[in-house]
């Protein structure tokens, strides 16, 4: 959560206009019930108009193709509904109406100020990333029960559970989620949480672009998901046509989720691109970018020139499928292996947009948990961005057996070969990092050493794959199986796993459990070799791929890889279980626990909402551990206000009990009733001008409750920040010269109002002191109305927008 | 120790490693084709250098965390070595050396396997879901994939143009070639052993792919000119 800082309230350097006011009810502004409504709207309205349009051509309102049509238009709509719905557009949409409402930029949606923003449209690029996060390892779990249905169909020879449409239904939305909802968008989340933070910025170059990107992804997942309803696309994950073409609707909804997953990537990658290139802070030249930057930008830029080209393939099978166009009918002059050019020539950069940022990851795993600058920094770089344009020029090696022009293999052959190349720079030069370090074995570093076992695994086996003869004889069998879960999970899922462990304290400001994160190592790595190791041995004896039925030789060997596969899955619990526990309960993270020079370790656990008070000045490399009173950067942080810091205990008035009674009784006595605002400008403002009117004494309570009354705050912690708040405010009030008391109530705030009309000693006027309309809980429920209507005394309303320690309710 | 003993101590594991790879009795199905053989070769060589490459990474990794694996209140900082370019250049050539070497290989062994000869028997190879349909130059049509001892063969597959794509595969020959509505793709395997063998698919064609499947069996020359012979005048006659 955010930390208090009193310099923020004008720390991003510009003021802000009137503040935009919402419509109340929560089906009208953006939020999850207006996206579920305006999806769905959409999806009617889409496929009504196209039924409509189908009609008056003469053409059936049933049958197959009516379906077609209906899911293709109807999914499309579906999903830019929701993003509509959620309120990605708002903004822009309120700017091209000319809306009256519309203001500049206010903030009012950046920043998790509570758990509740987590859920909405938020331009933070931190909130944003654990969003994408989150989500991602959900799909994660999904994908995952996915696969162990199918290593459960495996368990034993013959067909047990599944009908064979549903078991390819499952291994092809096993590879659709992992690949388009786990492992790249994982990236982008743990991307855009560190990256902005590690240039010096106070975001990313676009954050509404941001947040639309994240809102993309999610109804693509479900369009993935829905699929299942009408019978899952079975095509596999690659959905080569002609059996995509041929095959039932389901496959239209694969066809469609991978436009707006792919939509979500290339918008993901501008950001990123523009934010690299633009918003460094001063001094940082690209040769003192952290190594996860420059991986960033190497696969931002994969993505962009290369998502385009999947979206293109399956575009060109929709049409075929509902157009009856003939991309791909060789009956009607199509070309059929014209779709695997395409494919491929996005899904082999795919793999490399998966791997390289966590190489990134990795080398700044390494690095810092081994207290050395990496070894070959320049080297790693060059390595990157020639693993990115190499990437584009070995598409057909997943064609050697295909069918094309046979010319093109060796060429293929020859590139493939050459990619080992820089990818085995980087092998050496983390191990050359780690040699003579002084190396910390927390589990990010744990992960980080398993992933360099598994990944030359995996490296080593695709240079098998590209040796032609070898290929030719493997392609299609497990072989494969094992290679691309050796470089997927032990190369990207390990990768994810280390960042995650080790930017844990950064984005939560709590430390996860090492001995957990080790048992979570251990089984994950051991369950991982055990269940893929043996699959290069199945590829070699023939088995072959996408299978529920083999040859009952391999019955025992699958049996044994199906059961460590299970534990594999088990093991994902215990990550679950300890950062769900950490994250609530777990030691409170320093700012820089691993004493790390990169720039996302200067500021807070987690960082304020705006990151950095100015920007920081650049002096160094990011990685000179060992050079004596060396320096990344220089981080300036603004003082808080010196009346800030210290605690006054509340005030009294000094003298003789019956003179201080009478005395209280003359003077006006108000009641502030304030809870996150308790200390804003413009409260103690409006006080002190009473003051300067009259003699006054003010009772300041902090209601602590939801003011709907739904939930109970006992969270010591919570207040206890109030009560500082409330201290500092009484002992300004004091500084001014007023006369306050106060305290911090375990109530909702109307019932706190009232106790005090109707105690013995009733304010005269009360100030009811709230955050801004879109942020204020308070008034979503008319608290202030209310009180003005059943006080009957004269209430006061003050806006205070504060960055602050959220507490309960208000 | 200091990194060319490490170094000395990889490159037995290394050395290891290749003997257990070496004396492992069953990396693959049994080789009945010459390309298969040739195949296997290639396949030893690239594990044996992957037991070395294996052995360097992972001797010095472990090492490298055995030694100097600092405990938590450990706040000192490594030394700040930031590169070697000697080192950096020897890990930069070498590994190229070797891949061009393997790609060399490699290209030469597909050149090889692919060479085809005037006495070849060519057999059209048609897939359609669920089954493979096998043509033979004299006309005979069989589902069973039945071939000459030493003689050199072209699969010329296909698939029925309204069918998806399917993959030749025969494990004990080692060769591969998809099965592609509207084109011709062509591979070739000398059989150098009787038996009986097996053709899978091996590429996802629907709901009957685990399935299929087709026998393959390969018959002394004089075996097989009489199994020809007789499939043909019993495909005449008007049975199959």
């Amino acid at each position: 959560m955010a930390v208090a800082h009193a310099g923020d309230v004008a720390g991003h350097g510009h003021s802000h206009g009137p503040v935009r006011s919402e419509p109340r009810s929560p089906w009208l502004h953006g939020s999850w019930l207006r996206a579920i409504w305006v999806s769905f709207l959409f999806a009617f309205i889409a496929i009504g108009v196209s039924a409509f349009i189908r009609y008056l051509l003469g053409f059936p309102l049933h049958g197959a193709e009516m379906q077609e049509v209906a899911a293709t238009f109807g999914l499309t709509f579906w999903a830019i509904g929701f993003t509509v719905g959620i309120g990605c557009f708002d903004y822009w949409w309120g700017y091209i109406i000319g809306s009256p409402n519309w203001v500049q930029e206010d903030h009012s949606a950046h920043g998790a100020y509570s758990w509740r923003d987590y859920f909405k449209v938020n331009t933070d690029h931190k909130v944003i990333g654990i969003q994408y996060l989150v989500l991602t390892f959900i799909f994660f779990m999904i994908g995952g029960a996915l696969a162990e249905g199918v290593r459960a169909e495996l368990a034993s020879p013959g067909t047990q559970y599944f009908s064979p449409g549903t078991y390819n239904g499952l291994f092809s939305a096993h590879a659709t989620l992992m690949i388009f909802l786990f492992v790249i968008p994982s990236f982008a989340g743990i991307a855009n949480f560190v990256v902005p933070l590690m240039l010096g910025a106070q975001d990313m170059a676009f954050p509404r672009l941001n947040a639309l990107s994240f809102w993309l992804l999610l109804p693509g997942g479900l369009i993935f998901l829905a699929s299942f309803a009408v019978g899952p696309f079975a095509a596999g994950w690659t959905n080569y046509a002609p059996l995509s073409v041929h095959a039932p609707i389901g496959d239209t909804f694969f066809t469609i989720g991978v436009q707006f997953a792919g939509a979500s990537s290339i918008a993901t990658a501008v950001n990123f691109l523009v934010t690299i290139v633009t918003m460094r802070a001063p001094g940082m030249s690209f040769w003192r970018m952290p190594l996860l930057v420059w991986a960033n930008l190497a696969t931002s830029s994969l993505v962009v020139l290369g998502t385009p080209f999947i979206a293109g393939s399956q575009f060109m099978v929709l049409y075929d499928r509902v157009m009856h166009t003939h991309f791909f009918d060789p009956a009607a002059g199509g070309n059929v292996i014209l779709y695997q050019h395409i494919f491929w020539f996005y899904s082999h950069p795919a793999v490399y947009i998966m791997m390289l940022p966590g190489f990134g990851i990795i080398s700044e795993i390494i690095s810092i948990h081994s207290r050395k600058p990496i070894f070959g920094y320049r080297l790693i770089a060059f390595s990157t961005v020639a693993i990115g344009v190499l990437g584009f020029t070995v598409w057909a090696h997943h064609m050697f057996v295909s069918g094309m022009a046979p010319w093109l293999r060796i060429p293929m052959m020859a590139t493939t070969m050459l990619i080992a190349v820089p990818t085995g720079i980087k092998i050496f030069s983390w191990v050359a990092t780690l040699w003579d370090g002084v190396i910390h074995l927390t589990t990010a570093m744990l992960f980080a050493l398993g992933f360099i076992f598994t990944f030359v695994i995996g490296g080593l086996s695709g240079i098998f794959l590209a040796v032609l003869p070898v290929d030719i004889n493997v392609s299609d069998t497990y072989f494969v199986v094992a290679h691309i879960h050796y470089v997927l999970f032990g190369g990207s899922v390990f990768t994810i796993y280390a960042g995650l462990y080790h930017w844990f304290p950064k984005m939560t400001g709590r430390m996860y459990d090492e001995r957990l994160g080790r048992l979570h190592f251990w089984l994950t790595f051991v369950a991982f070799n055990a269940t893929f190791m043996p699959m290069h041995w199945l590829g070699l004896q023939g088995m072959p791929r996408r299978v529920a039925d083999y040859d009952p030789r391999f019955g025992t060997l699958n049996f044994i890889i199906s059961i460590f596969a299970f534990v594999l899955g088990a093991s994902t619990l215990v990550f679950l279980y300890n950062v769900i526990h950490s994250w609530a309960r777990g030691p409170i993270a320093p700012a820089n626990p691993w004493r790390a020079l990169t720039l996302e370790w200067q500021v807070s656990s987690p960082p304020p909402i705006f990151n950095f008070d100015e920007p920081p000045q650049v002096v160094g490399g990011p990685y000179e551990y060992g050079v004596p009173g060396a320096r990344h950067a220089i981080v300036t942080v603004h003082e808080p206000d010196p009346q800030f810091t210290g605690v006054a205990p509340a005030t009294a008035v000094a003298g003789s009990t019956p003179q201080r009674e009478a005395l209280l009784t003359a003077m006006k006595h108000i009641l502030v009733v304030a809870n996150q605002t308790v200390a804003g400008d413009a409260l103690i403002d409006a006080l002190r001008q009473r003051a300067g009117a009259e003699p006054v004494r003010v009772t300041v309570i902090c209601p602590q409750n939801d003011p709907g009354g739904d939930w109970v705050t006992d969270d010591r912690q919570v207040a206890q920040a109030t009560r500082e708040r409330l201290d500092q405010t009484l002992a300004r009030l004091h500084e001014a010269g007023v006369e306050a008391t106060g305290e911090v109530v375990d109530r909702d705030p109307y019932t706190a109002v009232m106790d005090q009309v109707e105690s013995s000693d009733p304010p005269a006027e009360i100030i009811i002191s709230t955050l801004p309309q879109t942020r204020s809980g308070w008034l979503r429920r008319d608290l202030v109305e209310r009180v003005r209507h059943d006080a009957k005394i004269p209430v006061e309303h003050v806006v205070v927008d504060v960055h602050s320690n959220p507490a309960a309710g208000a | 120790m200091s990194a060319i003993k490490v170094g000395i101590v990889a490159i037995i594991v290394g050395a290891i490693g290749t003997v257990a790879i070496l004396v492992t009795p069953s990396w693959f199905p049994v080789a009945a084709a010459v390309q298969a053989h040739r195949q296997d070769d290639l396949y030893l060589a690239l594990m044996i250098m992957s037991s070395f490459i294996m052995a360097v990474v992972t001797v010095f990794l472990v090492y490298s965390v055995w030694r100097w694996r600092a405990s938590p209140d450990d706040m000192r900082d490594g030394p700040p070595i930031h590169g070697n370019t000697t080192l950096e250049i020897i890990w930069t050539v070498v590994p190229t050396i070797i891949v061009i070497a393997f790609a060399v290989a490699g290209g030469v062994v597909l050149v090889k396997n692919e060479q085809t000869t005037s006495q070849e028997l060519v057999v059209k190879v048609t897939g359609e879901q669920f089954e493979w349909t096998f043509k033979y130059p004299n006309g005979v049509v069989t589902h069973e994939l039945v071939l000459e001892k030493g003689r050199p063969t072209e699969f010329a597959i296909t698939s029925l143009l309204h069918d998806v794509i399917h993959s030749f595969y025969v494990p004990q020959f080692r060769v591969k070639a998809d099965a592609v509505p509207g084109i011709m793709n062509y591979t070739y395997a000398t059989p150098t052993r009787v038996g009986k063998y097996v053709l899978i698919c091996t590429e996802l064609c629907g709901a009957g792919h685990s399935l299929m499947r087709a026998p393959v069996q390969v018959m002394e020359p004089a075996d097989f000119t009489q199994w020809l012979a007789t499939q043909k005048s019993e495909q005449s006659k008007g049975g199959a």
